[in-house]
């Protein structure tokens, strides 16, 4: 793990895009609306976003918010890191997932898939993935057991699949709220804002990530999945960490060192906010990590 | 011959019982760190006990009740075994130091009630009353690490700030690393876990030197 940290340190060359690709991006976009199967209307329904607004987005009035380039390469079956750099391997503020972590290519019914994955992402998230069968997965999809059964064979995947899932959603959350936070300082604590588990998808993404753990603990033939997910989202703080400490913004202390302390400190101080009463909040789970950033890696 | 003895009455002598569902604890407890909370099986746990599963129920009606049981004996059996620990004297830096060695999720006993505790929090994502559980026991543990390192800054060996926000720093971090401990990955063996938390310490409460 430490030889893999440094090799992404010296191969990371953090060339980050000037604004102007805005254009590129909107391109893009443009590119994904006309593989999408339906109206411009039904597209801006299922990326949450006004007709007016998709319109206004599409010809240069307005721009995308983060949010909204996450629903589209979700919807498009595209990385935001695509959407903005014009590379799904574009060196980024993000680390970009190994190949084992991404999802599969999906067959050529790539809507079917995405919807039967999103519903055993969910009931894995709020259920428990022992609790979730194929049969449960079917009826909220309204499909029978065979055709889930077809895009996962064997039960794991629907728990691998939900993790993948998982990690792209994040990645691309990443990318797009952090490409154009140029301030290193404000960049690391956005990238700490994102990993609060806030109610809705952020805390759906937790429950995985607790699931996940305990059953790697059980099961040696999810670690790697998880080795790489999770080196990933190291790789991500590291490479953030490191242009701080090349600019001077942050303290020399051993990036490796800091980035363990830091992850590890997310997690136990989400499971925390997870696992306690509800007033064990999210607020001093935010105010915890701030003290850390300031206490340990800002300099001054 | 007592009157129990004569008419083969099926309550047990107290202390009888006591050590019986001491057993029933501790087997469920090392079943939930074999193969989790979800596969847990009464009849299992009643094997692992040398006991029937009528006797389980006996002692423990429901299921529920059992891996409520459960985590509380987890609990409070952690605590009791470093009950030495709280009461040492001594520069409470060290003892801090030292608490946090112990909870290192080592081998046997300690890693077997870590394992336990990662599948509470898991399940008590989704019950509620799993995390009033949690939320008391672990408060203890919490106030525990606080309380030592209220005492060190009070010595001057550690630095200022809000033992409370320093503790559940801390906590959090070891909780953290022991996640990936459990799960046995290559990057975060346990001796890199130990001198983790020994950097934390000597960062974040340690004085610093003149």
């Amino acid at each position: 793990m430490a030889k893999h940290l440094h090799c992404e340190f010296r191969n990371a060359l953090l060339v980050f895009p000037i604004v102007d690709s805005v254009d590129a991006t909107r391109q893009r976009v443009r590119e994904v609306l006309a593989g999408y199967p339906g109206s411009q209307r039904a597209f801006a329904g299922e990326i949450g976003l006004d007709p007016t607004k998709l319109s206004k987005s599409l010809t240069g009035t307005r721009r995308f918010l983060a949010a909204e380039l996450t629903r589209i390469a979700e919807v498009g079956n595209v990385t935001v890191n695509w959407l903005i750099n014009g590379s799904d391997e574009a060196d980024t503020v993000s680390a970009v997932p190994r190949r084992t972590a991404l999802p599969p290519v999906p067959p050529a019914d790539s809507g079917r898939y995405r919807q039967i994955l999103e519903a055993a992402w969910r009931l894995i998230a709020e259920r428990g993935y022992h609790a979730v069968r194929v049969a449960d997965v079917a009826d909220v999809c309204g499909t029978s057991a065979a055709t889930i059964h077809y895009y996962f064979p064997g039960r794991d995947d629907l728990l691998t699949e939900a993790l993948r899932y998982s990690v792209k959603h994040a990645f691309d959350r990443q990318v797009a709220e952090l490409h154009s936070i140029e301030d290193v300082h404000q960049r690391l604590l956005r990238l700490v804002e994102l990993q609060l588990p806030t109610a809705g998808a952020l805390r759906l993404e937790w429950s995985i990530w607790l699931q996940v753990w305990n059953e790697s603990a059980l099961r040696p033939e999810l670690r790697v999945l998880h080795s790489d997910s999770y080196t990933r989202w190291q790789d991500t703080i590291a490479r953030t960490i490191a242009e701080g400490q090349r600019q001077g913004v942050f303290t020399d202390t051993d990036p490796e060192e800091l980035t363990v302390e830091l992850a590890a400190l997310i997690d136990g101080l989400g499971i925390q906010v997870l696992t306690g009463r509800p007033g064990r909040t999210i607020e001093r789970m935010r105010r915890s990590l701030h003290a850390f950033v300031e206490r340990e890696i800002v300099r001054g | 011959m007592t009157t129990a003895a004569r008419y083969h009455a099926p309550v047990p002598r107290p202390s009888v019982e006591a050590e019986r569902r001491k057993q029933i604890l501790d087997a469920a407890c090392a079943m939930i760190a074999k193969h989790g909370l979800q596969e847990l099986r009464v009849a299992e746990v009643a094997t692992a006990a040398g006991l029937s599963s009528g006797t389980v129920h006996y002692y423990f009606d429901t299921k529920k009740e059992l891996v409520n049981a459960a985590f509380e004996y987890n609990f409070a059996n952690s605590l009791e075994r470093r009950k030495w620990l709280r009461r040492a004297a001594g520069d409470p830096l060290e003892r801090l130091r030292e608490i946090i060695e112990s909870y290192l999720p080592g081998k046997g006993k300690s890693l077997r009630a870590w394992r336990v505790w990662a599948e509470l929090w898991a399940e008590g994502m989704r019950d509620p009353a799993l995390r009033a559980v949690n939320e008391s026991l672990y408060g203890q543990w919490r106030d525990l690490v606080r309380d030592t390192i209220a005492a060190a800054q009070h010595e001057g060996s550690a630095r200022e700030g809000d033992p409370e926000q320093l503790a559940n720093m801390l906590i959090g971090m070891v909780d953290g690393l022991a996640m990936q401990v459990l799960l046995h990955a290559r990057a975060m063996p346990q001796q890199r876990m130990r001198e983790t938390c020994a950097a934390f310490i000597d960062q974040l409460v340690a004085a610093k030197g003149d």
